[in-house]
């Protein structure tokens, strides 16, 4: 509403402030205790009836079943689908609005929209039926909310690598949690190397991934 | 990891550094697919 302040910060800042009731940088606060947490939580099943797997999941038209993101192959070989530079929001891959929002519990009807907001003109990778491929792009992508559907919705069109000079956090843990693996140049000047094409064309862009975890 | 590029045959590499459990999640496809695979802990 008009007039309102609004500040988004940390956890730790906001445990701050709700403590002294003025925003406050909790460094100024003293040492920070000691908290160790349980090994597990106990949670309550009460109240919970696990479904039998016979019932029918009664949904609305425009109310459609979750993509599924695939195990990770050994290997993946796939086009580069697209380019984009530095600072790629959320909002700019799955957008917000009137328009666009009837939809957010249709991803193959939202993904229309995929990165409208940067790429108006290439459709391709927004229309293709789902494939594989992957995407190229600069510093912070995903930076500045945790819509899951700036990766459901890629993922859904077949993207199944994204290569980065950074992440932004959260949109790397979403990345990781629909199946997309979240890959960061090891030299950034790698990035220039390829250009984006559209989704019919031969397949071009390969990558080998070891089983190895890290690097 | 190595990428190369089929076109022009040039390669680079890239890192994917994960917990064991981001990796176990990303090789089973996802979170939803991985809690899917897990046997429910008793109680749970």
């Amino acid at each position: 509403m008009k007039g309102d302040e609004v500040y988004l910060c940390s956890s730790v800042v906001a445990a701050a402030s709700a403590l002294t009731g003025v925003i406050t940088d909790p460094r100024t606060l003293g040492v920070e205790p000691s908290v160790t947490l349980p090994a597990k939580f106990a949670a309550s099943v009460a109240g919970f009836v696990a479904p039998d797997g016979q019932g029918e999941v009664v949904r609305g038209p425009n109310i459609k079943p979750v993509p599924l993101g695939e195990a990770v192959a050994e290997d993946l070989e796939a086009p580069v689908l697209l380019k984009l530079g530095d600072k790629v929001s959320t909002d700019d891959i799955s957008p917000a609005g009137s328009a666009v929002l009837v939809f957010r519990s249709n991803v193959p009807g939202h993904r229309r929209a995929l990165l409208q907001v940067r790429r108006p003109r290439v459709r391709g990778a927004r229309t293709a039926p789902p494939g594989s491929g992957i995407i190229v792009a600069g510093e912070t992508y995903g930076q500045g909310s945790s819509r899951e559907a700036a990766v459901m919705e890629p993922m859904y069109l077949g993207v199944r690598a994204v290569i980065v000079k950074s992440f932004a956090r959260i949109h790397r843990a979403n990345l990781i949690n629909w199946g997309v693996v979240p890959l960061v140049f090891d030299d950034p000047a790698g990035r220039g190397r390829h250009r984006a094409r559209r989704p019919a064309a031969p397949r071009r862009t390969a990558r080998r991934a070891g089983r190895g975890p890290q690097r | 990891m190595t990428v190369e590029n089929t076109r022009t045959g040039a390669r680079f590499t890239a890192s994917c550094v994960l917990t064991p459990r981001e990796r176990d999640i990303l090789l089973a496809g996802g979170i939803l697919a991985h809690t899917r695979s897990r046997p429910a802990e008793p109680g749970h």
